[in-house]
C-alpha cells in the first residue's frame, strides 16, 4: 500500500523558516538589542569592504602611495557619526614617500556647504549643518567636521538594493560637500581616478558603492553632479 | 515542489512571512529597501508596454535571491577576503599587517568579522529557493542529528 504523501502547506514551510532563522540568525532566541547589534555589523563589514574598494582604487592610479595605520592595528568604525578627534580612534595616513598627503577616517559629520564659515567651532548636535560621510580622505592634519574644502573624497556603502529614495539621499549629501560648477573643476588624480575635472566646487569627489546591480540605473544623475557609482558585489 | 501547487495569496503568505523574520533578526533597513525593488519589473527584459509587478511567487524567489545575497558580505569567504586584501594593503607604523576592524557600539568595542559566519544561513535559504522554483523539498527535511 503506497503511503500517503503529505501535502506542504504555506504554513508548514514558514513554520520551517521561522525554525530557520532561530538556529542561524538568533530570531526568538536572542535579545532585540543584541540583533540589532549583529545586523549592524554587517552594514559595517560591507562599510570595510567598500573601504578597501577605495585604498584599491588610489594604489592603483599610484602605486608608490604608501597606506599606514595609525592608532593601533585595527581600524575603527563607529555606529553613529561624529567629528575627527586626534588620537581617539585610528585612521589611515596615506605617503608618498615621506610626506603626508591624505588622511582616511570612517563616519565622519562634515560641515555642509550651507552651514557657514562659523560651523567649524560649533559643538553638540548641528541640526542638518552636517552630514555624516561613511568613509573620508581629508587633507592631513584636519580636525572636527571637516569643512568641504579639506574633503578630497567621500564614500558611502550600501549593502542593500538601490532605489530611488538613495539616490535621494546620495544627492543631497553631495549637494552640501560642493557647488555646481559646469565647467568643471581640477581634481586631484590620485583621489579622483575616474576623471580629471569634476562639476563640483570645492574639487572633491564622492562615491557610491552597492552590492546591488540596481545602482547601475541612476548612473546619469550620479554623472551629473560627480558621483561616481560602484557595484561591489559578494 | 510545483510552484503551482498554491495560488498568489499563498505565495503572498510565504513572503509576508519572511519579509517579517528579516526584519526581526535586524535587518529593517535592508528590507525596507528591497520592499521599493519587489514590485518593480525587470525593465530589461519586460517591453516598456508592459510593466506589470511581479507575480507574489516571482517577488518571494527575488527577495530570497538578494537576502543571500546580502548576507554574503558576512560569509566566512567574504571575511577572509577582508582580512587578505587589509593585510596587504596598509601596513602600521612598525611594518605590521592590519588585522582587522572595531566598532564602537553602546559603548562597547566590538570586533568585526567575529562570531557565526553566515554561510550556514545562506546554504538553507538556497534550498528554500531551489524548493519554491520546483527542485526537491529538501528545505523541509530535517538534516542529520538535528533536533526537532
Amino acid at each position: 500500500m503506497r503511503s500517503p504523501t503529505r501535502r506542504l502547506t504555506p504554513a508548514a514551510i514558514a513554520v520551517r523558516l521561522a525554525q530557520e532563522f532561530s538556529r542561524h540568525l538568533g530570531v526568538g532566541r536572542h535579545t532585540a538589542s543584541s540583533l540589532v547589534r549583529s545586523a549592524r555589523m554587517q552594514d559595517k563589514a560591507y562599510e570595510l569592504s567598500a573601504m578597501l574598494s577605495l585604498i584599491g582604487s588610489i594604489k592603483h592610479v599610484q602605486p608608490r602611495l604608501v597606506f599606514r595605520l595609525n592608532g593601533g592595528t585595527n581600524i575603527a568604525f563607529k555606529t553613529g557619526g561624529g567629528p575627527i578627534v586626534r588620537g581617539a580612534t585610528s585612521h589611515i595616513e596615506i605617503f608618498d614617500g615621506a610626506l603626508i598627503v591624505g588622511e582616511i577616517w570612517t563616519d565622519v559629520e562634515c560641515l555642509a556647504i550651507s552651514a557657514g564659515p562659523g560651523a567649524k567651532s560649533l559643538r553638540g548636535n548641528l541640526y542638518g549643518k552636517c552630514h555624516e560621510l561613511d568613509v573620508v580622505v581629508v587633507r592631513p592634519g584636519t580636525r572636527d567636521r571637516p569643512l568641504p574644502k579639506e574633503i578630497l573624497i567621500g564614500a558611502e556603502a550600501k549593502n542593500r538594493p538601490f532605489n530611488k529614495q538613495l539616490l535621494k539621499q546620495l544627492l543631497g549629501v553631495r549637494r552640501e560637500m560642493m557647488m555646481r560648477a559646469p565647467r568643471g573643476t581640477r581634481c586631484s588624480p590620485w583621489f579622483v581616478w575616474w576623471d580629471r575635472m569634476l562639476p563640483a566646487n570645492p574639487a572633491s569627489g564622492l562615491v557610491a558603492y552597492c552590492s546591488s546591480p540596481l545602482i547601475d540605473r541612476y548612473k546619469d544623475p550620479a554623472d551629473y553632479w560627480g558621483i561616481r557609482m560602484e557595484h561591489v558585489p559578494f | 515542489m510545483d510552484p503551482d501547487a498554491f495560488d498568489d495569496e499563498e505565495w503572498q503568505f510565504l513572503l509576508d512571512e519572511l519579509r517579517m523574520l528579516v526584519v526581526r533578526a535586524g535587518f529593517a533597513d535592508w528590507d525596507s529597501a528591497m520592499a521599493q525593488c519587489l514590485t518593480e519589473p525587470d525593465e530589461e527584459t519586460a517591453p516598456v508596454d508592459a510593466l506589470i509587478a511581479p507575480s507574489p511567487h516571482t517577488q518571494l524567489r527575488n527577495y530570497t535571491e538578494r537576502f543571500m545575497r546580502f548576507l554574503k558580505v558576512d560569509s566566512a569567504w567574504a571575511r577572509e577576503r577582508r582580512r587578505e586584501t587589509l593585510g596587504s594593503l596598509v601596513q602600521t607604523p612598525d611594518g605590521l599587517r592590519a588585522e582587522g576592524a572595531v566598532v564602537a557600539t553602546g559603548g562597547l568595542l566590538v570586533k568585526l568579522d567575529t562570531g557565526p559566519p553566515t554561510d550556514a544561513m545562506i546554504e538553507t535559504l538556497g534550498r528554500f529557493l531551489d524548493m519554491i522554483g520546483g527542485g526537491p523539498d529538501n528545505f523541509m527535511r530535517d538534516e542529520p542529528g538535528e533536533l526537532t
